[in-house]
C-alpha cells in the first residue's frame, strides 16, 4: 500500500528517470510525457498493490510495458529501419561532430529489446537481475542481449569514424 | 571464460568494461592490449558505446502528478461530528443524575426505604431511610403517638417535584437527619406552579370562609343532619 506522501516522493524521484528513458526509446517528448504519466496514473490506481521498496521497479516495468505499446500503435505510420548497415551518419559541416546524436541515431537502429537493455543497465544502472525481472529474462538472456547491443553500438561508432576520417 | 586472444577480444572488452572481470583477468587483459597495441583503438569504441545522459530538468507534468497531502474536509468532518455526539451523551449522562431524583417519603409504613430511582448506574446515590425512620420514631412524640396522619408525598417525575399530599406536621427537615443528600434545587414546571399556587388559594378561601362561620357561629358548633338516617 502507497500513501500519498509516498506516491508523490517516487514523482519527485523517478519521474526524470522515466521520462529519460522513454524519451530515449521514443525519441518524442509528447509521447514520452504521455507514458510517464500514463506510468503514475496506473500506480496510483494500483496502489494498494505496489510495494513501496519497489515502486522505481514497478514504474519501470509499466513505462516498458506502456512504450511498447505505444510503439506497437504506432508501428504502421513510423517503421525503425530494420538494418544497421544502412547507417549514413547525418555530417552537417557547419556544425560539429556530436557523439551523443551518433549514439542516439545508433540506438534508434537497435532492436527494441537491446535498446531497452543497454538502456536501462547505463542510464539507470540496473544489474542483470533487475534488467531480468523488469524484461522477464534471465540472466543470461540480457548479457548476451546487452553484448550484441553494445557491440553493434560499437560497430556504428567505427563505421562513422573511418567515414569520417575519409571525408 | 577462455584465454584473451585476438577471436574473443570483444567479448573481454565487454566483460572488461562491464566490471565483470577478476584482478588475474584484468591484468591479462591488459597485458593483452601492451602486447597488441592496435586493439587499444578497438577498446576506445567499446568504451563511447555507453550510453551517457543526464538528467532532465523538472518535468512539466509534474505538478499535475503530485497528489495533494492534505487531508481532505470530507474525512475529518465525519469524525469531527462523531466526538461531538459522544461529548454530547457523555455530558448529559454526567449531569443527568443530580436532576432525576426521585424522592418517595412514605412515613406512615416504616418498611420502605427511600430510593433514588436512577441509582442504578451510581450507588452513592441511594439512601436507605430505615435510619430516618427510627430517629423519626425517637424524636418525634407526636408523630409516635398520633394515628396515622396523611404524609407528604414527594414525586419527581420528569425531572421535577410535585406535591401530591396534604403538608404534614412533621417537617421533612426535622425528621430526616441526612437530609443534606437531598437535591437542594427543586425546579417546579410552570404548570406545578400553577397547581401549587391555585391550591394555596384554595386553603386560603377555605380558611377564610371557615373564620367567617366561626365569627358567624360566635363559637356555637351548628347541628348538622346527618346523611344517613339510620346512623342514629
Amino acid at each position: 500500500m502507497i500513501t500519498v506522501r509516498e506516491y508523490n516522493i517516487a514523482v519527485k524521484e523517478f519521474s526524470r528517470n522515466i521520462f529519460r528513458y522513454v524519451f530515449k526509446c521514443l525519441r518524442d517528448k509528447e509521447a514520452s510525457e504521455d507514458v510517464v504519466q500514463n506510468c503514475y496514473l496506473k500506480l496510483w490506481e494500483h496502489r494498494e498493490n505496489v510495494h513501496p521498496g519497489k515502486i522505481k521497479h514497478w514504474l519501470f516495468v509499466t513505462a516498458h510495458n506502456t512504450m511498447l505499446n505505444y510503439v506497437r500503435k504506432n508501428s504502421k505510420s513510423s517503421a525503425l529501419p530494420p538494418d544497421l548497415h544502412r547507417i549514413e551518419p547525418y555530417i552537417d559541416s557547419t556544425s560539429q561532430f556530436e557523439l551523443k546524436e551518433l549514439i542516439d541515431q545508433a540506438l534508434d537502429l537497435l532492436p527494441q529489446i537491446q535498446k531497452t537493455i543497454v538502456l536501462l543497465r547505463d542510464l539507470e544502472g540496473y544489474d542483470y537481475k533487475e534488467i531480468g525481472e523488469i524484461l522477464e529474462l534471465s540472466e543470461s538472456q540480457v548479457k548476451v542481449y546487452l553484448f550484441r547491443g553494445r557491440q553493434k553500438l560499437k560497430t556504428a561508432l567505427k563505421e562513422f569514424q573511418n567515414y569520417y576520417e575519409k571525408n | 571464460m577462455k584465454k584473451i586472444n585476438r577471436d574473443n577480444f570483444n567479448e573481454w572488452c565487454f566483460e572488461f568494461l562491464e566490471g565483470n572481470c577478476t584482478e588475474n583477468q584484468k591484468k591479462d587483459f591488459l597485458s593483452f592490449l601492451e602486447t597488441y597495441p592496435e586493439y587499444t583503438r578497438e577498446l576506445e569504441y567499446w568504451e563511447k558505446s555507453f550510453v551517457r545522459e543526464p538528467l532532465p530538468p523538472v518535468l512539466s507534468i509534474e505538478k499535475q502528478l503530485l497528489k495533494n497531502d492534505r487531508v481532505h474536509f470530507r474525512y475529518w468532518l465525519f469524525p469531527a461530528m462523531l466526538l461531538l455526539f459522544l461529548a454530547g451523551v457523555w455530558m448529559l449522562i454526567k449531569w443527568q443524575p443530580q436532576e432525576k431524583i426521585t424522592l418517595s417519603v412514605l412515613s406512615a409504613s416504616p418498611e420502605k426505604k427511600l430510593e433514588n430511582t436512577n441509582s442504578g448506574t451510581n450507588p452513592k446515590d441511594k439512601i436507605t431511610v430505615s435510619a430516618l425512620q427510627k430517629s423519626r420514631a425517637s424524636n418525634s412524640d407526636s408523630v409516635k403517638n398520633t394515628v396515622q396522619m396523611p404524609e407528604p408525598v414527594y414525586s419527581n417525575a420528569d425531572s421535577s417535584l410535585t406535591l401530591t399530599a396534604a403538608p404534614s406536621p412533621v417537617s421533612l427537615q426535622d425528621s430526616v437527619p441526612n437530609a443534606e443528600a437531598l437535591p437542594e434545587k427543586i425546579v417546579l414546571s410552570n404548570k406545578q406552579l400553577r397547581k401549587i399556587k391555585k391550591r394555596e388559594f384554595r386553603l386560603k378561601q377555605k380558611s377564610i370562609r371557615e373564620k367567617r362561620a366561626q365569627k358567624f357561629m360566635k363559637g356555637n358548633t351548628p347541628y348538622v343532619v346527618p346523611v344517613n338516617p339510620n346512623a342514629f
